[in-house]
């Protein structure tokens, strides 16, 4: 009776809608509303920062005043009011944390809530099933907490909040901050350099393999609240680690921005998996509502062979505006992007990468599945340069479109610049619906149409699937079923 | 106020005296047509790379103004390899009668001069302005003096390809020709026309043709465009295509010439059963830039489009291909395929390709592939392991990558004529 329990469960998850939606009333700590350079200062000073990062702040916030909001993306919205964001939230402490024990026990519970343990001692004591997965949380701006630090640092892994490591390490924060996405380079990254709060650090030092996979929780949950955090991951020489990054928002009538930055930077023979399930609050049916994920991720490998692979399971946020990139400085260096980008209702995405090809033998791989439902629009935007010292580069691109339903949209922008005689690149992209026969024979044998919908669509999608960690699959295949919930019949 | 780029600066000059003496100037539609068309491009200047749709064509060269250059002192009329009864010669823009040949053209084809057709007081060839933000489109508009005219009633097949030559010769002073060529093909009616534009190399002019082509339910057009312009020249070109229903609309581009050369067509299918083919061949090198930008859009249900560029670059060429699909809303069960390849014969040559799908239908199906590279290392060793030497194994192979498209080509006569063209370029490799 095994299957007619899964079935059940899967019934019952996919009738789950939004499940993340509540609103935890936890006592915050918060700026006064809008954006200048006082704000930036308070965000510095909160923040206990030293004067280099204040100024690098200021110098990106005068850069920001200067550059314009860019339009060429596919999505429509009213214009952000800037000042009508808080630019910090953070839930009150009452005293500096020793240990994750005295992490607020209401904070701890809103994470329970989402899945996400913040505990170290199943796991220790061996539970069965229990995560083996350190995690920083963030809620709101600030991170709260992060687990097995000790275990961690006895490899020689920094695994820490950004703040933190300003504090502790400031050379590799000054060193590497910026030098993959320098405050110049669009207008959210300028905006987020200006007044980002956390985020997380990871150091993997040479020939390290990261003993486990680390994590970041991002949860919005104040009101009005912006949330602009920046991950930096450095892998050194021969290293390697798998990084993995949620988000989750409350259900609100009012949209919220998050603009966060995630730099790389691979060396020598390192590798970063960076996968994301990214289901912050869509919005409802009509549109009203939801978060505004305005997104700039890149990586450099900088070293030969260095390898990176980004996974990325788009099923939330109103709008989504996202390109992580692979610079391959490195000869022989390798990037991959994995996509799967589902819009049902009125949500709006407009994601791809930049694969930018300079060393020698580099190659790349592009696997993007688009989904179209409801009355969503859907874009795949995407870059494959070859420089002229690109010898024998390649890439291969694929990427495929699913149109549900008569009123979405579909849409496919790649950008394909080729100045390497000996450099390979092909593209292919489909786009076509669930065909009536398919959806039949699910049915036929028993199926619910939207069961039926929510199977396809994940064999549509199982190329990407599959390289998602184990935890995380599993649970990006249930939301494909959620997320499109409502799309059929 | 902005400004403006110093070769939109001449044409803002000149706008004044032309207005009262190009043809049509007397006949109030088109003077108004004219106006609007030269209010826009004074709005618009020629595009910079910051537009999206120009950001791989860099159009500086031209704009800073052309020089017309003193080489191709003795330059005849070159002589017409393509054999047809039918040939229509336009020299610097102008209409030549006596280097044509429309005496033998059947009853219910009628092919004449734009600049004639005006002079009779018969603007309604030239349709209404339905232009929105192609400065290069409004400034022919402006600017526009001669073109041909291809009116075939309904019912009516044309037996021989019809050939209409644009030469451009140095000496005359005028370096920029502002070409409005109409085609309307009627209910039923049947069509070969093969364009061919023609320079002295080392003569810098700037050509900017604009064909506007209607196509009634049922007609069929094979217009197939050789471009050779010389190797100094600008070549800015614009055809837009109506199709109605069950209509049929076939084009092939070959292009060889040019310094910088664009060839931009729009296919707007508005009939169920209509056919869209666009494709082509870019042969170039040296310093040539080639650009061939294409939107094909579904604005009804069930009709087709198909599409198939090929490229082949040496020396420091550059290549762009920039092809988008669109489908309506509620355009159902339409089909759109579109394939673009690229072969790099040297280091320093390059190719930017922008393949888009629009698509806001779902019971379609859309793909585009693009590939780009250089010559299969494999294919080559394996020919000359059967002994075949390295230029021969090399020249087969380019062959068999053109092959594939030009097959394409319906009409024997073009397809024979082109295959003889590329294999011409080839053997400068």
């Amino acid at each position: 009776m095994a299957i007619a329990r899964e079935t059940v469960e899967q019934v019952a998850s996919v009738s789950d809608k939004y499940k993340y939606g509540f609103i935890s009333d936890i006592e915050a700590d918060t700026a006064p509303i809008g954006l200048s350079e006082d704000i930036v200062r308070f965000i510095s000073a909160k923040k206990e920062e030293p004067e280099w990062l204040l100024e690098w702040r200021l110098k990106a916030y005068r850069y920001w005043l200067t550059m314009e909001e860019p339009e060429w993306a596919n999505v429509h919205y009213p214009k952000i009011d800037f000042q009508d964001i808080y630019y910090y939230s953070a839930p009150k402490q009452k005293d500096k944390l020793k240990s994750l024990d005295e992490v607020d026990p209401e904070l701890l519970e809103v994470y329970k809530k989402l899945g996400i343990p913040l505990k170290e001692q199943e796991v220790l004591a061996g539970v069965e099933g229990a995560y083996n997965v350190a995690v920083d949380a963030v809620f709101d701006s600030v991170s709260v907490a992060t687990t097995f630090k000790a275990r961690l640092e006895k490899e020689g892994v920094i695994f820490c909040p950004i703040s933190e490591a300003v504090r502790d390490h400031p050379d590799l924060v000054k060193e590497y901050m910026g030098s993959v996405v320098p405050y110049t380079d669009n207008y959210y990254a300028a905006l987020n350099s200006a007044v980002f709060t956390d985020g997380s650090f990871c150091y993997i030092p040479k020939g390290v393999r990261c003993p486990m996979e680390l994590s970041t929780y991002f949860r919005i949950n104040a009101a009005q609240t912006g949330q602009f955090e920046r991950t930096l991951i450095i892998a050194e020489d021969e290293s390697y680690v798998s990084y993995l990054e949620g988000c989750t928002a409350p259900m609100r009538d009012e949209n919220q921005l998050h603009a966060a930055v995630v730099e790389l930077i691979i060396k020598k023979d390192a590798e970063i998996k960076y996968s994301t399930v990214q289901n912050w609050y869509p919005g409802d049916e009509n549109g009203v509502g939801g978060i505004y994920n305005f997104v700039t991720k890149r990586a450099a490998c900088r070293g030969e062979n260095a390898k990176v692979s980004w996974t990325q399971v788009e099923t939330g946020s109103a709008i989504t505006w996202k390109y992580p990139s692979c610079i391959l400085q490195g000869d022989n260096s390798v990037g991959e992007f994995y996509s799967i980008a589902i819009a049902n209702n009125m949500q709006q995405a407009d994601t791809g990468t930049k694969m930018i090809h300079l060393g020698k033998n580099t190659s790349s791989t592009i696997i993007s599945k688009g989904i179209s439902a409801g009355k969503a629009q859907n874009t795949y935007r995407g870059l494959v340069r070859m420089g002229r010292k690109a010898e024998n580069a390649r890439n291969h691109t694929v990427c495929d479109s699913l149109l549900i339903g008569d009123k979405c949209g579909a849409h496919t922008v790649p950008y394909i610049e080729n100045q390497s005689r000996t450099a390979t690149i092909e593209h292919e992209a489909t786009t076509s619906k669930v065909s009536e026969e398919q959806l039949f024979y699910c049915q036929q044998r028993g199926l619910s149409e939207e069961e039926s919908m929510a199977l396809i669509v994940n064999g549509f999608c199982k190329e990407v699937l599959q390289k998602l960690p184990m935890e995380f699959a599993v649970e990006a295949q249930k939301l494909v079923g959620i997320s499109l919930e409502g799309s059929v019949g | 106020m902005k400004t403006l780029t110093p070769l939109a600066q001449t044409y803002l000059d000149r706008f004044d005296a032309a207005r009262s003496s190009l043809p049509g100037h007397q006949i109030p539609v088109v003077a108004a047509l004219r106006e609007t068309g030269f209010a826009r491009f004074k709005a618009l200047d020629f595009p910079g790379r910051k537009v999206e749709e120009w950001r791989f064509t860099n159009l500086a060269p031209l704009t800073k103004g052309i020089e017309p250059a003193a080489a191709a002192a003795n330059a005849d009329l070159p002589a017409a390899e393509f054999d047809t009864p039918h040939v229509m010669t336009f020299i610097n823009g102008r209409f030549s009668p006596n280097e044509s040949h429309l005496d033998q053209l059947p009853e219910g084809i009628k092919l004449s001069s734009l600049a004639a057709e005006l002079d009779a007081g018969n603007s309604v060839v030239l349709g209404a302005d339905t232009e929105e933000n192609r400065p290069v489109v409004a400034l022919n508009t402006a600017f526009m003096a001669d073109g041909f005219v291809l009116q075939v009633e309904d019912g009516v097949t044309l037996d021989a390809p019809l050939l209409v030559r644009f030469v451009s010769l140095p000496g005359s002073g005028e370096v920029s020709h502002h070409l409005r060529n109409v085609i309307r093909l009627g209910k039923g009616a049947a069509t070969t026309l093969l364009e061919e534009h023609v320079g002295i190399d080392g003569h810098a002019y700037f050509a900017n043709p604009v064909t506007d082509i209607t196509l009634a339910e049922g007609a069929t057009l094979r217009h197939y465009k050789y471009q050779a312009e010389s190797d100094a020249a600008f070549h800015l070109a614009n055809t837009d295509t109506d199709l109605a229903t069950g209509a049929t609309y076939e084009n092939f581009a070959l292009t060889t010439g040019a310094r910088l050369a664009r060839n931009e067509l729009e296919s707007r299918i508005m009939g169920a059963g209509a056919t869209s083919i666009l494709n082509g061949a870019y042969l170039i090198r040296g310093q040539q830039h080639a650009d061939t930008t294409t939107l094909t859009r579904h604005l009804v249900p069930e009709n087709d489009s198909k599409q198939v560029y090929k490229g082949i670059l040496d020396g420091e060429a550059q290549g762009v291909f920039q092809g988008k699909i669109q489908i309506v809303p509620d355009a159902q069960k339409v089909s759109g395929d579109q394939l673009s390849r690229a072969l790099l014969l040297s280091d320093r040559a390059s190719v930017s390709v922008k393949p888009e799908l629009e698509i806001h239908a779902d019971d379609v199906k859309c793909s585009h592939g693009a590939s780009s590279g250089e010559l299969d290392e494999d294919a080559l060793f394996y020919l000359q392991s059967r002994g075949i030497e390295e230029k021969a194994a090399r020249k087969m192979l380019i062959d068999a990558f053109l092959a594939d498209v030009l097959e394409e080509i319906s009409d024997d006569a073009v397809r024979t004529y082109f295959a003889k063209v590329t294999a011409r370029w080839m053997e400068e490799v």
